[in-house]
């Protein structure tokens, strides 16, 4: 694989901290906010990513393929989760500590639980409102839960919750450069 | 596994020693320190099996609310606030106001929604976003949601029949006990059933008094029941076509959803994905035919918790007996076992090092693996055919110096078999009669352990190690490296406040098996009943005085079972492959 | 609120609250809201307590739904139930495995009471609903621990198929309880258990699992999950199905399979077996291949059968399945290969008689197999799903009847006159009667069984009819029918919960009106809890049938109130004799009762000899 070239296109409006690790082409949208610790790996192809999103600490993002991976807007990344998924549509959730596999594209208003493992055998696009939980306590102490569960949501409450998810960046849009060296885009 | 020390409490068997620790009955005697209890007034070791247990107070788990025990019942134990689990993934439920009705256009960045709710509220998972509004439960304001649904529940097809049931048979009870008094009496009070008086007394009579039951009226049960006298009755039975009540008339005949009938095999002929069918934990309290389907689950109200009060099984004191507050975890009482006596904790040296971090592994064995080098420090088992040492550290929870003394269980173990061997040699059968395969030495003589002071906790540990048992201490640990090598593990090995570590070794046989576990007696010796329990702890300390305490106050003995687990014994030929 | 103890005292008030004070609204405090009475539990309140050999139900007298229900199984040591059918002989392993059951009842009895009932056991009283078959050892240790450990005032143990019956309004009937270990039938008459007449089975939930983990060893098909997560982007096509290893098929995987996929399916249709026995006509071959175990199997049904080689080829899912069964219910595949070949023919069959769907199942691997990345995905065959609980319908086994046979069975047993009673007012009860389609299925094949052409087992078509009437010319004896004298009674035939009694009607049976006026009216309680239901109302009115006290008991057992040890002073050698004296009341015991009855139990001894008249 010939040697990553890294660009970087981050939005202005967008909180991008130091201390993330970017490799390959990125493109972060406006109003999406970057923690520190994080990663960001365009490994084949490259990353955009929509706005006002929130990647916290830990989370990692990788596009494995030769074309490009696009997060759509205001989904949030938390704290440890590992996504490889070539499409995300808006308003997901990606919950701590829980990964999801290159197989899995997915739409809008999806929720992977904690700690969930998401791999399908087969290819595998999410519906909207996909909830996927773990099921059962049987997870082991370490790693990720297999044994998972799958539901639709009935979208009641979406409203409320894509604007707590609203008043959520704007507030760290705020906070975060406060407390940590932003990094700006080559081009923003 | 670490090895493991637990101890023994007697309630399961009446005999005095405890069961051979091979049986795997035998878990069920010994118990971790922490989980044990100790009586003062009998003088014993109690534990969760046989303590009494009474309720001091009903919480619930989610709000903290105290709930008095009054309505407890009424509440079916669980909370009649807010409180709500999911029925899928018992998550708590949270109340969410609904949706603002101009919920078109999420993407445009102009949500303008402020914190007041809009009705109907309903009910929402976070974790897996069931909410109630897809079984219809929807709530026209967030409180006292428990009160609104208790409406749909008290109508519960289950309830309602239940009390039909009930009205249908209290009349025969009725009749039956006033037919008990006065022998024949026309039931003209219950007019739907008019078939003869002696029948429905009889029927009633049985059944007031069912099972083994009292045959009150056996003439005529005999005839109805016997082969030769049934003739009369059946064929009124015949005709009739009458039981000997009236037909109870259910109020909801069974045969809709979720009874099994042929709908729900359609249903499951037609599955696609097994999720959609609830699952057995999910359904198995319903007492009423319900949908089979996981979709129509209903939203469960969280049980509530209690606060136990412990009792000692025999003399009624009480041992444990909490805060009566939901959000105190502290105790008014609280008689632990671990405040009497002395914590044991097992350890065997040659395993100490593979039981790091096995990230730091290959690190540590190189720089601490030379000490243990002549053992194999890749396994922390135990090879059939060598000898181990391990060490045991007992550390005294008392205010006074105690004197221990260690013995192994002697065999008295398979009711005939009472192997009289050395003084090493504890019972492991294995297959009932075989002997043990392994031989346990322990220091025979008395040692001493020093009180426990609090002053201990706070000060650096080496200070204290220095000032208070110099002498013995000091050549301990020198013992304890030397042995390390061949037989002297055997002994007090080191003294460090209030707890002490002696060495033991254990010979296994070669052709051991099986677990390394045996039943050790501790008996240990203090002074009793010194109102004042001295509190000098520190200069309390007498190190020297091993079996014969001197003269002083009364001293009194308490002896208990553990059972020492080592880990497994490696069959010699593994480990040749190596 | 009348005196406790006297049991027909008036139920003025009923000790649940009526569901009578919805209105009043006052929203200071929920609690107070109500008018519900504000009692504790009084005394009146019993707890009823339901204890399978698996799942235990529990609740307080009066509610119409158990508080608790628990799987008390040792899960975590592979064990399925807290006991069997079998118990080990010899002294030490008994004894061993006698304490192993007390301790763990211990557990769960203390967990019945602190964890779930959160009550106070001494103030308690407990009705304990009794399967006929409940080992008299079991009773005994559940006495045991209830008045020595947790001091409970009184028990009282009440016939569980008597208390099914009150559940559903009745006295009279004939019950089936088809749990894990066993099914039983037991008829009850005015409130009598006719103990005599009872019959059982082992063909139950246990054996309804053991076949289903055959089948799905043998046809289901298992995709493991991706072995690395990193991977490169090429996805692995839908990797290759392997036989399913058995490792996965875990208890609690099957019962999950049992709960959410399984089903009965109708009867079997008559005339595509006919149309494939040539396929199985080479069966006997196959059978004699099945382990040595079966032997005795195989001769039962040959001598039970005179028409062996036609119940082969008409009907040979009513009579072999049982053997391939026998063979396949344990779980090491080496045994159960051996009757593959079997299975295979089994499959075949139903394949062409079902329609259901295959159904996907989320499996966790096998803990040694490479890596966690995730779950195996288990393919469960529909007609497993529909076909897998045939065995409890295949009967012709004279030790382990069908389901339906054991009902039979009993009827024949019980006094003529009694017959067509009872035959009306069949209740099923129990867990696996849980399975959508079995209540009809049950009642398709009483009416089969009774309605079958004579020389042959099998039935239905007026072709089987024929041709099976024509090999009766055989020079065999004339066929015996085991249920000749029963026949007449297929038109009253009616299972009370049936679900569906209209579509079970179709079996060309014509019902009598007696059987229409009873199928199917029972209350729509489920067949599981209708016994803890029933107990519950037996507590709520107060007919929980003889109570002991535990000062009776103290007495009975030498004031040995408690069981703790004597500490370390006391030099007991010798563990004291534990076997209570004949204290409990049992209907196995009145037979046995020549000599001096013991002491506590004065007016106990007529009631049983009652019972074992009217059996007679």
């Amino acid at each position: 694989m010939p040697p990553i070239k890294d660009k970087y296109t981050i939005h202005s409006k967008a909180v991008v901290c130091q201390d993330v690790e970017l490799k390959g082409d990125i493109t972060i949208g406006a109003g999406t906010v970057v923690h520190p610790k994080a990663a960001i790996y365009a490994i084949a192809g490259p990353i955009v990513i929509g706005q006002n999103c929130i990647i916290e600490e830990g989370a990692i993002l990788v596009n494995r393929r030769k074309e490009v991976m696009r997060v759509g807007d205001d989904n949030l990344f938390e704290i440890g989760c590992r996504v490889e998924s070539p499409t995300i549509g808006h308003f997901n959730t990606i919950s701590a500590k829980s990964r999801v596999h290159h197989t899995v594209r997915i739409s809008s208003f999806c929720v992977i639980g904690i700690r969930c493992l998401v791999l399908p055998a087969d290819d595998e696009i999410l519906p909207d409102y996909t909830v996927i939980y773990g099921g059962s306590t049987s997870g082991d102490a370490a790693g990720v839960d297999a044994v998972v569960e799958r539901r639709v949501w009935s979208g009641r409450g979406k409203v409320q919750e894509a604007d707590l998810r609203r008043k959520h960046a704007e507030y760290l849009r705020e906070m975060l450069p406060k407390f940590n060296r932003v990094r700006r885009g080559d081009g923003s | 596994m670490a090895p493991s020390v637990n101890y023994h409490c007697p309630c399961l068997s009446s005999a005095a020693t405890p069961p051979p620790p091979n049986l795997p009955s035998s878990s069920y005697s010994f118990h971790p320190l922490h989980t044990l209890y100790f009586c003062e007034e009998c003088d014993a070791v109690r534990c969760n099996r046989c303590v009494s247990v009474e309720v001091s107070g009903y919480y619930c788990p989610n709000c903290l609310f105290e709930v008095p025990s009054a309505s407890v019942r009424a509440e079916k134990n669980r909370c009649a606030r807010n409180c709500f689990q999911c029925p899928h993934c018992r998550n708590t439920l949270s109340v969410v106001p609904s949706d603002p009705p101009d919920a078109g256009d999420l993407t445009s960045s102009t949500i303008q929604i402020g914190s007041i709710g809009e009705p109907p509220f309903f009910l929402y998972c976070n974790y897996c976003r069931w909410d109630s509004a897809e079984v219809g439960i929807t709530f026209e304001k967030p409180t006292g949601l428990a009160l609104q649904l208790q409406k749909t529940e008290d109508s519960a097809p289950d309830s309602l029949e239940f009390e039909r049931l009930k009205e249908h048979f209290e009349p025969f009870l009725r009749a039956s006990s006033l037919s008990a008094s006065t022998s024949h009496l026309p039931s003209t009070s219950h007019a739907p059933h008019t078939h003869t008086n002696p029948i429905t007394a009889a029927a009633s009579s049985a059944l007031a008094r069912d099972i083994p039951g009292v045959g009150k009226y056996n003439p005529s049960l005999g005839r109805s029941g016997g082969p030769g006298g049934g003739g009369g009755r059946s064929g009124r039975d015949r005709t009739a076509n009458k039981d000997e009540m009236p037909e109870y008339r259910s109020r909801v005949q069974i045969g809709g959803a979720g009874s099994g009938g042929d709908e729900d095999a359609d249903l499951m002929r037609h599955l696609e994905v097994p999720a959609e069918i609830a699952r057995l934990e999910q359904r198995w309290v319903s007492s009423w035919a319900t949908s089979l389907q996981s979709k129509h689950l209903k939203p469960l109200r969280i049980p509530l918790h209690s606060k136990p009060t412990k009792r000692c099984p025999s003399c009624r004191h009480i041992l444990i007996k909490p805060e009566q507050k939901a959000q105190s975890v502290k105790y008014k009482i609280k008689l632990v076992a671990a405040n009497y006596l002395p914590a044991i904790t097992a350890h065997l040296p040659h395993a100490q090092i593979p039981k790091r971090p096995v990230a730091l592994k290959s690190s540590v064995t190189s720089s601490t693996g030379p000490p243990a080098a002549e053992e194999d420090t890749a396994e922390p088992t135990m090879v059939a055919g060598k000898t181990y040492p391990f060490q045991l550290a007992l550390t005294n929870p008392l205010y006074d110096p105690i004197h221990v003394r260690l013995a192994v269980q002697r065999a008295p173990l398979p009711p005939q078999l009472q192997s009289q061997d050395t003084a090493g040699t504890t019972d492991k059968e294995k297959e009932k009669t075989r002997r043990p395969p392994f031989a346990v030495s322990l220091p025979t003589s008395a040692f001493p352990i020093a009180a426990f002071a609090e002053a201990w906790e706070y000060e650096d540990e080496e200070e204290l190690f220095d000032e208070d048992g110099g002498l013995v201490d000091k050549s301990s640990p020198a013992k304890d490296r030397a042995g390390k090598g061949k037989t002297k593990t055997v002994g007090v090995l080191e003294k460090k406040a209030n707890c002490t570590v002696v060495g033991g070794e254990v010979v296994i046989g070669r052709e051991g098996r099986g677990d390394v576990k045996f039943n050790m007696l501790v008996s240990y010796t203090y002074r009793s009943d010194d109102p004042a329990p001295s509190d000098g702890g520190e200069g309390d300390v007498e190190p020297r005085s091993p079996t014969a305490p001197k003269a002083a106050p009364e001293m009194k003995t308490f002896s208990f079972f553990t059972v020492v687990d080592l880990g497994v014994i490696v069959p010699k030929d593994e480990t040749k492959v190596e | 609120m009348s005196a406790p103890g006297t049991p027909r005292a008036r139920v003025a008030e009923p000790a649940t609250p009526i569901p009578a004070r919805i209105g009043s609204t006052v929203q200071s405090s929920p609690h107070y809201t109500t008018t519900r009475r504000h009692s504790l539990y009084g005394t009146e309140d019993r707890i009823i307590l339901d204890p399978g050999s698996r799942i235990w139900k529990v609740g307080f007298s009066g509610e119409g739904r158990p508080r608790d229900v628990m799987l008390v199984a040792d899960s975590q040591h592979g064990e399925t139930s807290l006991w069997k059918l079998t118990r080990l002989e010899g002294d030490v392993g008994m004894e061993e495995q006698e304490r192993m059951l007390e301790a763990m009842l211990q557990d769960r009895l203390r967990a019945v009471f602190h964890d779930s009932l959160l009550t106070d056991p001494k103030s308690r009283k407990v009705i304990i609903v009794e399967n006929a078959l409940l080992p008299l050892y079991i009773k005994e240790m559940i006495a045991r621990i209830l008045f020595n450990n947790l001091q409970v005032p009184s028990i009282s143990f009440a016939s569980s198929h008597l208390l099914a019956l009150l559940g559903v309004g009745r006295i009279t009937g004939l019950v089936l309880d088809c749990g894990y270990l066993e099914s039983t039938a037991l008829p009850l008459f005015a409130s009598r258990p006719l103990f005599p007449n009872l019959r059982t089975t082992p063909l139950a939930g246990a054996r309804l699992t053991n076949h289903l983990r055959a089948l799905l060893l043998y046809f289901g098909e298992y995709y493991p999950p991706l072995t690395s997560l990193g991977g490169s982007a090429n996805t692995p096509a839908a990797s290759h199905p392997k036989r399913v290893p058995a490792e996965i098929l875990t208890d609690a995987v099957m019962e999950e399979i049992k709960m959410r996929c399984c089903f009965v399916g109708p009867a079997l249709d008559d005339a595509e077996n006919l149309t494939g026995s040539p396929a199985l006509e080479a069966d006997s071959s196959v059978e004699l291949e099945v382990p040595p175990s079966d032997m005795s199997i195989e001769d039962s049904e040959a001598s039970h059968s005179p028409s062996h080689r036609a119940s082969m080829d008409v009907d040979m899912a009513s009579v072999s399945v049982p053997s391939g069964s026998t063979s396949l219910s344990v779980d090491a595949a080496p045994h159960v290969r051996q009757g593959e070949a079997y299975l295979r023919k089994l499959r075949k069959m139903y394949e062409r008689n079902s329609t259901a769907t295959n159904l996907a199942f989320k499996v966790v691997p096998p803990p040694g197999s490479q890596t966690g990345t995730g779950r195996g995905t288990l393919i469960v065959p529909g007609w497993i799903r529909e076909r897998g609980a045939e065995v409890l319908f295949d009967g012709g086994d004279v030790d382990e009847s069908s389901v339906a046979e054991v009902i039979l069975d009993a009827l024949l047993k019980v006094p003529v006159d009694l017959r067509k009673t009872l035959a009306s007012s069949i209740l099923v009860v129990g867990g696996t009667p849980m399975l959508p389609g079995f209540i009809p299925r049950l009642h398709a094949e009483l009416i089969q069984a009774l309605t079958r052409p004579l020389p042959s087992p099998s039935p239905r078509t007026s072709r089987a009819r024929n041709t099976s009437t024509r090999n009766a010319n055989k020079p065999n004896p004339p066929p015996y029918d085991h249920y000749a004298s029963i026949r007449p009674l297929a038109p009253h035939i009616a299972i009370l919960n049936n679900p569906s009694p209209d579509s079970s009607s179709a079996t060309g049976v014509v019902r009598s009106s007696r059987a229409s006026a009873h199928a199917g009216k029972a209350p729509a309680f489920t067949p599981a809890v209708l016994p803890w239901v029933g107990g519950s109302l037996a507590g709520a009115l107060k007919i929980g049938g003889e109570e002991i006290a535990r000062e009776k008991w103290d007495e009975a057992t030498g004031g040995q109130d408690d069981e703790i040890g004597p500490d370390e002073s006391m030099e007991v050698v010798d563990e004291r004799p534990r076997r209570a004296p004949h204290i409990l009341p049992d209907w196995s015991r009145a037979p046995l009762l020549p000599g001096a009855p013991p002491a506590p139990r004065p007016q106990q001894l007529p009631a049983m000899s009652q019972q074992a008249a009217v059996g007679a």
